[in-house]
């Protein structure tokens, strides 16, 4: 898929991994050097987006497992996308292979982290990499809300 | 081999208290995949059959998937060689990734060393 640069807009209804509505709020390629760059990032968009503080924590820890997971199986790096709509977040970390199975096999101990902080997960996999997006919901509005309708 | 630059710090000390003899292993920083200092030290101070391995983590403010499996592997290589390993003085947001794995069901978790 063709990723949006930061700060636009996007919706894709189809084939993005459950992608909703939203704004940009990352968008970063990363590597296993740069794992822990990745999560202070992910910190630091939380006052943006207007999580409650231990839940921006749990995104963190779930973005960061699958970003890790990208490392060790699916190529060495991968990209993270971040969407922020009113009361939502979506994450979605892509790499570029090299396969041979799908996430939820793979992941191991990890996923199972990741499934018990998010509220939504979906997973597409293939020759080509694989793509996982998690979702968070919470009570409340955003930052993003007035925005992203 | 994974290599990274996540910043760990990990330290050793053997103590004496009460008469009983411990190892002390403190963390410090951020631990995660590419942290490999971390199972380099268990697995050293695991091979050398402690009573008690406690890891100190009240310095440590990450811990991901990767780091717990090797605790946990260390936790089950010292319970088959007649000793125990038990984690010490986690953080908020530590303790909550430990409750979330279920690993503080499997390891013995105190407040403080």
């Amino acid at each position: 898929m063709t990723f949006p640069s930061a700060g636009s807009r996007v919706r894709v209804t189809s084939g993005g991994g459950g992608f909703e509505a939203g704004a940009v709020v990352l968008d970063e390629r990363f590597d296993a050097s740069t794992l822990h760059l990745l999560r202070e990032q992910v910190a630091a968009c939380m006052s943006v987006v207007g999580l409650p503080d231990d839940r921006g924590e749990d995104v963190i820890l779930a973005v960061h497992e699958l970003a890790a997971n990208a490392v060790r199986h699916g190529g060495g790096a991968g990209r993270l996308l971040m969407l922020a709509a009113d009361s939502t977040l979506q994450c979605q970390v892509s790499d570029a292979g090299p396969g041979g199975g799908p996430w939820p096999v793979r992941q191991g101990h990890g996923l199972w982290l990741v499934r018990a902080v998010t509220d939504e997960l979906a997973a597409s996999y293939g020759p080509h990499g694989s793509q996982v997006t998690i979702t968070f919901r919470w009570q409340g509005s955003g930052h993003l809300g007035a925005q992203a309708t | 081999m994974i290599s990274g630059v996540t910043e760990l710090a990990v330290s050793v000390s053997v103590e004496d208290r009460d008469g009983d003899s411990r190892t002390v292993v403190r963390l410090v920083g951020e631990a995660d995949v590419t942290t490999r200092a971390l199972a380099e030290v268990l697995g050293v101070e695991a091979a050398k059959k402690p009573h008690l391995l406690l890891v100190d983590i009240s310095e440590l403010t990450f811990i991901d998937s990767a780091a717990l499996n090797e605790i946990l592997q260390a936790h089950r290589k010292l319970r088959a060689d007649g000793g125990r390993l038990e984690l010490a003085g986690p953080r908020r947001a530590v303790a909550r990734i430990l409750q979330l794995s279920a690993i503080d069901q499997i390891i013995p978790v105190r407040a403080s060393t």
